[in-house]
């Protein structure tokens, strides 16, 4: 068991579809206390559920640089969101070689590869209670890391100028 | 002698739109394309230009015929090709390696019956240019008012010819008859390449005349048993449709309003627009496609709201300062109102962009309905999985707005995989973006 209590970062609007209510599930927060895990949330102060618990740190709305510091004195991205069109911060945290805890699903997959530290979308409470047991025994934990060459702008313009017949 | 490709050109008395054609193709000819031209009896003046053509795979054929399919027919008989393209008299090649590129592409596939198909560029009256895409090659019969791409940008294997030959009694529609009788008959391979192959310039007797042109198709239509009377009077009807939007948009509108564009000096190579961008992650992308391309040399007018978090990057990066150095570039903050979605949807159904400008890049995932050749850059994953009401509705105007067919855009593999599952007519392409 680690001395310090682990901090995690999840930088989410406070969306249906960012999942945040699976963290509200009474047998992970139980989990998340026994294994002294804290998190950071960048949703509003006045969100009653969150407000009450001490597991949760609540940020407000950040600017991006602000999140990026956060992200950076964390441990580890959390990010259950159920779909992303790209999942900026999961870029972010394997830019910055941070381990990330997510589901496996095709956002993730498509980025991240077999990187980061799964659990089952199907089975998310049970499949998140035994991640967050492995992550907290573990004495180092892997970082994140990128499966895709990833293109600019300015290569993709490229394409469109021909598809424009600019 | 076996070739790679045979071009069939077919000409009568046009020595113009033959000197077009052959200055794009000779350049490019060489051992693997054989080329035939076919005359269909003009004049002997006209004649001997065309017999001053020296290259040793062309072949010139000038028995007469009854009508351009009557010459391509005839041209048949000659081709020894693995592939033929029908290049016109007046069509020419999109690009300066084209025929190179072709080769490669057919080198890759296999002897059995098949079909390559590839989009290309419409040139209007004022030489302006847009890039169409393939559409939808399915067999069902929704698709059959029309051809996925020109007959200029399509190549059947020589086998297919061999069997089946264009109808003489369908003045303007063979190639269409042709077309899917071809698909019917032999299944062959669809390959669709990624690259224009003919430059098409609208104007033709299927532009002037849409009415002549819709009843050609019906009468195509109708003799296909596997279509219904009612389904064929349906498909006349979208056809006539589309045919009298663009003689509109061609023959009157365009005529009438271009000029005065040029002379206000008010019509732009692209617009780029982002009014609607609003989130943290699309407004670091739009502020990167913003720098990307004011930093071409391109005539652009940018887009975004007053008080959007895309307007607060722009100005944290001065934006707007550099883009008045440049005088050919103009930025439009519109107000915030203008974002609330009733109103930016409204804008999206009503403006007709292309009047001011040849291009459009949409970057807030709402194409505009009235508006051709548009790349719509689309990240908005909620509009094609979310169950909740609202945005059920969005998805309900966003199909309204997809009747434009759109060139598709998305970041990432799963999300066109996503889109192309829901929106089964249009093609998307995906790319992943270096955040910095």
């Amino acid at each position: 068991m680690r001395n310090k209590p682990l901090q995690l970062f999840y930088p989410a609007s406070y969306l249906p579809h960012k999942n945040h209510e699976l963290l509200l599930h009474e047998d992970l927060i139980s989990c998340f206390i026994s294994y002294r895990i804290h998190i950071h949330l960048t949703i509003s102060p006045d969100i009653a559920p969150f407000r009450s618990l001490s597991t949760f740190t609540l940020w407000g709305r950040l600017s991006r640089t602000q999140c990026t510091k956060l992200l950076k004195n964390s441990d580890v991205l959390l990010f259950p969101s159920l779909f992303e069109s790209l999942g900026l911060p999961l870029l972010e945290a394997a830019q910055l070689s941070k381990p990330v805890i997510c589901p496996d699903l095709d956002y993730s997959r498509e980025l991240l590869g077999d990187s980061p530290y799964y659990y089952d979308s199907s089975q998310p409470i049970d499949s998140l209670i035994s991640v967050i047991k492995n992550i907290s025994s573990s004495s180092t934990l892997s970082a994140a890391k990128l499966v895709k060459s990833s293109l600019s702008t300015a290569t993709a313009w490229d394409e469109f100028k021909l598809r424009l017949a600019l | 002698m076996s070739y790679t490709i045979t071009i069939v050109t077919v000409t009568y008395n046009d020595i113009q739109g033959f000197a077009r054609t052959s200055k794009s193709v000779i350049p490019q000819l060489n051992s693997d394309i054989q080329w035939i031209i076919k005359d269909g009896g003009s004049s002997p003046c006209i004649l001997a230009q065309i017999k001053n053509i020296s290259y040793p795979h062309a072949l010139l054929i000038t028995t007469k015929d009854t009508s351009v399919y009557d010459g391509m027919n005839i041209a048949l008989d000659y081709a020894k090709g693995k592939f033929l393209l029908f290049l016109n008299g007046g069509d020419t090649l999109a690009s300066d390696d084209l025929l190179t590129k072709l080769c490669r592409a057919i080198s890759e596939v296999d002897d059995t019956p098949m079909l390559l198909l590839a989009p290309y560029i419409e040139i209007d009256c004022y030489t302006i240019k847009r890039f169409v895409n393939v559409g939808a090659t399915s067999l069902n019969y929704f698709s059959k008012w029309r051809m996925p791409t020109v007959a200029q940008s399509q190549l059947f294997s020589r086998d297919i010819y061999t069997s089946q030959r264009f109808t003489l009694n369908h003045s303007i529609s063979a190639d269409h008859l042709f077309y899917w009788k071809a698909i019917t008959n032999f299944s062959p391979q669809i390959k669709i390449l990624n690259y224009p192959i003919a430059h098409f310039y609208l104007g033709g007797i299927s532009t002037r005349f849409p009415f002549r042109s819709a009843n050609d198709v019906l009468s195509c239509l109708l003799i296909d048993p596997s279509i219904s009377s009612f389904e064929a009077l349906l498909l006349y009807g979208i056809r006539l449709a589309a045919g009298f939007r663009r003689y509109l948009l061609e023959l009157v509108l365009k005529p009438l309003f271009s000029p005065l564009y040029v002379l206000l000096n008010l019509r732009f190579r692209l617009v780029v627009w982002a009014l609607g961008i609003n989130g943290e992650g699309s407004s670091i992308i739009a502020n990167q496609w913003f720098d990307t391309v004011s930093s071409n040399s391109q005539r652009t007018l940018f887009v975004c709201s007053r008080g959007s978090l895309l307007s607060q990057k722009l100005r944290k990066s001065r934006f707007r300062d550099r883009i008045l150095k440049d005088s050919k570039n103009y930025f439009i903050e519109l107000p915030s109102f203008f974002r609330f979605y009733p109103i930016h949807f409204f804008l999206k159904l009503i403006i007709p962009i292309n009047l001011i400008s040849h291009s459009l890049l949409v970057l807030d995932d709402y194409p505009f309905a009235l508006s051709s050749n548009q790349v719509l850059y689309f990240h908005q994953l909620n509009l094609l999985k979310s169950k909740s009401i609202f945005w059920r509705f969005k998805r309900f105007v966003f199909r309204l707005l997809l009747s434009s067919s759109p060139m598709v855009y998305c970041q990432t593999n799963h999300v066109a995989k996503a889109f192309t599952s829901k929106f089964t007519n249009l093609r998307c392409f995906s790319f992943l973006h270096n955040i910095s």
